[in-house]
């Protein structure tokens, strides 16, 4: 896809949790690439594995957890490096931005220390130096008044002002990747809307590469160049947002699309649904695991799992994507 | 475990708990048939003897000849009834306070968990002492000195779980229902308090155990010639350095009970917990 | 046609570490039987707080609600109880709003061993039976316990716990936000079903107003307690009338195309604790003016059945930024 060496490669992630019952598989073998400035967005339900897949591209991932695959980022493999260069990494070259701005902040330490500390423990810098940065980056995730919220908790603030405090604790050792975690699932419609037209202000200004996982299509489609849709521990289709968003290949991101009632198309009699519940991460039958609830499956889709096939736009992993035969 | 009956907790902790006091109390009950003695027969042969096979005095024998595996047994048997029937009205009257005073809320609540503050602040041992002073030293005394405050903690406890409960959305959506508030009560608020409940209450049997001895102990509950933990203790306390034999057994015999009830009560929340199924 | 439900002049006020903080103020609303009303609102709005007196669970400070005709406030509290079968409610969490230690079957069988004490037990546990199968789940569900099912099948459980006594209205607060998205459709099209063919009425509190679209005929724009807006759904979506339905709907991220700008003077809500004197919506609005803050604009017609609370709306001050959003159905 890239001419130039992607920034970050996923090739095989796999990310298991050992239970009572053997392994819990949360991501399946993965194969992803991001080339630097680009912008990604990676779509899921409950089960898919998103967060688990955006946790292991940042090193992440909690301590009893068994990755498996590759991470490469600028060629450098994550899994299973060190944790002192993880950390490393993190903050100064992959930026994290969680779901929940009320829990990722801490509520006893004031928002300048938390920017602070997310400057210094990458740079020595003297203190003045660093609170002006702060104020240079509060500034730039266009919060009101900096110098007052240096000072304040986040208790003070409101949901989408910890939010953009929360990017701004990303960007502040200045990453070339920003990874997003449903980062407005939280809030309010018209404060996401802000924070959506942040981010695509922030990546014209600073160039970074952005990664963002969500469950709403819509909010991928305004935001990334190229869409990742998984289910169930995969990617099930990829490619660039507006092919796969206008014309999906594969019948669960249809039907995701179908399913969700949009102010922008005329009202459905009936809203198209996808019988049944997404699959829980523990179990794992044979065959592609949308199978059970595919209006297009075949005997072929419950015996063998599809691989995901490179397609001219994208790539597909079910043996009768929409567009072919099968109808 | 395989082969294991399904009404039994399934934790082995548990199930090893819940043996070793049935084997107590079977031995309580039981034990004392397997011995010639009686707990208030003197030996006079055998005057402060160290356990052993001579005159079957298996725990030995105290400085007035009597068998101690004999009175011990006894004193287990005294204490543990003591403790389970104060933990019971303790845990009657407790969750029926509590629950009551944490599911009305507002200013019922702060006055009846008032009440519960000043008799808590109530000096203890005054307590008891004017209760002996009026009624006479008995088991029943005790049992009454016990009961009376063993229930303030389990309220205080009771009433705080309750108003978390109150909070949340399945007691909300039975009063959207209509549903009665004591049927709230009794079908929703209590069943679900019965973790920690259990807990407490499995808690609270070996404090009052612990109460008692010290009671006991002070000379103000059970008396000679009856036997409990708490004389026994007592007794053996003062005997420690010539015969140390008194005091191990009825020693020995509280922490195998504290420590089973312990147990216990954790297994069996977990055990009554549905989301462990 | 009387209606089910009515609130007149409902107000809700709290007292917080001393603060007196008001909800909800001025709120008026009807019901009437099978129909469906939305009521939008983002967080500070007071939407539970309706929810919860609507439902009797929260008492007024002023103004009444009236279910069936029937003031809340001078019922017995056993008479209000017993009317408890005709108004029910859908919560937000589904798993929540059940009693981990109860059974499906009894958590559902729970109203009408209240509600219908005479029915036997053989008749409530074919009752239960039925009102499972009609929310879509296996009547063998029954024996299940709530941790064991997904949400959706929580929130099945829950509606068929909220429809077993019939209700003349069924009041979901923001039923579909715990579920993901392939499932919420499932529900709203099951709520959709119900009002149809057992024309109970329906009040649904949510965010998102594409499902509101959906579901009810008639909206309510709700900010910081107060309604801006209210009308039939089809005119509110595409002529609105206040600017913060305007906001509203320039907000939804759109597919294909970047969600409007929409422009805000201030992008937070203002704190529910210290709302701006006269129009609370006044510090986000770009058509605020002067007297905005002097009194506080009372609902007025603007168009057939739709009303707004706004000094300006005669002057179009909501008309679109760019785009249209398609006519409801209804």
């Amino acid at each position: 896809m890239a001419a130039e060496a992607p920034l970050i490669e996923l090739r095989g992630l796999a990310v298991r949790f050992p239970a009572a019952a053997g392994t819990v598989t949360a991501v399946a073998g993965v194969d992803l690439e991001l080339a630097p400035g680009a912008s990604l967005g990676i779509v899921g339900e409950s089960g898919s594995g998103k967060t688990q897949l955006a946790l292991a591209m940042a090193g992440l991932t909690a301590p009893g957890a068994l990755l498996g695959g590759s991470v490469r980022y600028r060629g450098e493999e994550l899994v299973g490096a060190a944790p002192g260069r993880l950390r490393q990494l993190r903050g100064a070259r992959i930026g994290f931005v969680f779901q929940d701005p009320q829990a990722a902040l801490a509520p006893h330490l004031t928002v300048g220390t938390q920017l602070t500390e997310a400057l210094r423990a990458h740079e020595r810098l003297p203190r003045a130096v660093a609170r002006a940065r702060s104020l240079e980056m509060l500034a730039r995730v266009q919060v009101p008044d900096p110098a007052m919220r240096l000072a304040q908790y986040p208790h003070q603030l409101s949901g989408g002002l910890r939010q953009r405090v929360l990017i701004a604790i990303a960007l502040m050792a200045g990453p070339e990747l920003v990874i997003a975690d449903e980062p407005t699932t939280a809030l309010d419609v018209t404060v996401e809307a802000g924070i959506l037209a942040l981010f695509a202000s922030l990546r014209e200004a600073l160039g970074m590469a952005l990664v963002l996982i969500s469950h709403d299509l819509a909010v991928v489609g305004g935001l990334c160049e190229s869409i990742a849709v998984m289910y169930a521990g995969r990617v099930v289709e990829s490619g660039a947002t507006r092919a796969v968003l206008t014309a999906p290949r594969h019948p669960y991101t249809h039907a995701l699309a179908a399913a969700v009632p949009r102010l922008e198309a005329p009202p459905a009699a009936r809203l198209v649904t996808i019988p049944g519940a997404p699959p829980e991460p523990g179990s794992r039958a044979p065959g592609c695991a949308f199978a059970p609830r595919c209006p297009r499956a075949v005997a072929r889709c419950t015996a063998e799992r599809p691989e995901l096939v490179p397609l001219a736009t994208g790539a597909v992993a079910c043996h009768l994507p929409l567009g072919t035969g099968g109808g | 475990m395989a082969g294991a009956p399904a009404w039994l907790p399934p934790a082995r902790a548990t199930r090893v708990a819940l043996g070793v006091l049935g084997a107590i109390a079977l031995l309580a009950v039981a034990g004392p048939f397997a011995s010639p003695w009686r707990g208030d027969e003197l030996d006079w042969a055998r005057l402060a003897m160290s356990p052993g096979l001579d005159g079957r005095h298996w725990f030995g024998t105290d400085r007035l000849g009597r068998d101690l595996y004999v009175r011990t047994l006894e004193g287990v048997r005294v204490s543990l009834a003591i403790a389970l029937a104060a933990t019971l009205v303790s845990l009657v009257i407790g969750v029926a306070y509590g629950a009551i005073a944490g599911f009305a809320g507002g200013r019922l609540e702060a006055l009846m968990m008032r009440v519960v503050d000043v008799l808590y602040s109530l000096p203890y041992v005054f307590f008891v002492i004017l209760l002996t002073v009026s009624l006479g030293r008995s088991p029943a005394t005790l049992f009454l000195a016990i009961g009376a405050v063993g229930w303030l903690t389990m309220a205080r406890v009771v009433c705080s779980q309750t108003e978390s409960l109150r909070q949340r959305e399945f007691i909300e959506a039975a009063t959207a229902a209509g549903v009665p508030a004591r049927a709230i009560l009794l079908r929703h608020v209590i069943p679900n308090l019965a973790g920690p409940v259990l807990v407490y209450a499995t808690l609270t049997v070996p404090g009052v155990i612990l109460i008692e001895s010290f009671l006991s102990f002070l000379g103000l509950g059970v008396q000679e010639p009856a036997a409990s933990l708490g004389n026994l203790m007592a007794q053996g306390t003062a005997e420690m350095e010539s015969a140390p034999w008194m005091l191990l057994a009825p020693c020995g015999f509280l922490v195998a009970i504290v420590l089973a009830l312990g147990t216990l009560g954790d297994g069996l929340r977990d055990w009554l917990d549905p989301r462990g199924r | 046609m009387s209606a089910v439900i009515e609130a007149r002049g409902l107000a809700v006020r709290y007292q917080v570490r001393g603060r007196d903080f008001r909800a909800l103020e001025a709120i008026t609303l009807s019901i009437g039987a099978g129909e469906a009303l939305g009521v939008v609102g983002e967080s500070g709005a007071g939407k539970s707080t309706l929810a919860r007196a609507l439902l009797g669970l929260v008492a007024p400070g002023s103004g009444q609600v009236l279910w069936l005709g029937q003031d809340l406030a001078t019922l017995a509290p056993e008479a209000r109880r017993r009317l408890r079968r005709h108004v029910s409610v859908v919560f937000q969490d589904p798993v929540a709003s059940l009693d981990p230690r109860f059974t499906v079957a009894a958590s559902v069988a729970e109203p009408l061993g209240v509600h219908s004490p005479t029915l036997g037990p053989a008749a409530r546990a074919r009752a239960v039976e039925a009102m499972l199968e009609r929310v879509g789940l296996a009547a063998t569900l029954g024996r299940r316990y709530p941790h064991e099912l997904s949400g959706g099948q929580c929130q099945r459980v829950a509606i068929a716990r909220a429809m077993i006594t019939r209700p003349q209205l069924l009041i979901c607060d923001e039923p579909l936000s715990a579920l993901d998205v392939s499932v919420q459709a499932q529900i709203v099209n099951l709520l959709d079903e119900l009002r149809r063919e057992e024309g109970t009425a329906l009040l649904v509190i949510s965010h998102n107003l594409a499902v509101l679209r959906q579901l009810c005929s008639r909206l309510l724009v709700l900010y910081l307690g107060r309604v801006m807006e209210e009308g039939p759904c089809a005119t509110l979506l595409a002529r609105p009338g206040h600017p913060y339905t305007r906001l509203l709907l320039d907000s939804v991220p759109v597919f294909g195309a970047w969600p409007r700008r929409a422009a805000l003077t201030a992008e937070e809500p203002a704190s529910p604790f210290a709302p701006p004197s006269g129009c609370v919506f006044r510090n986000r609005c770009r058509h605020a003016e002067d007297a905005c803050a002097a009194e506080v604009p009372s609902l007025e017609a603007l168009a057939a059945g739709q009303r707004v609370a706004c000094r300006r709306a005669a002057e179009g001050v909501a008309s679109p930024a760019g785009g249209a959003v398609s006519p409801a159905r209804r």
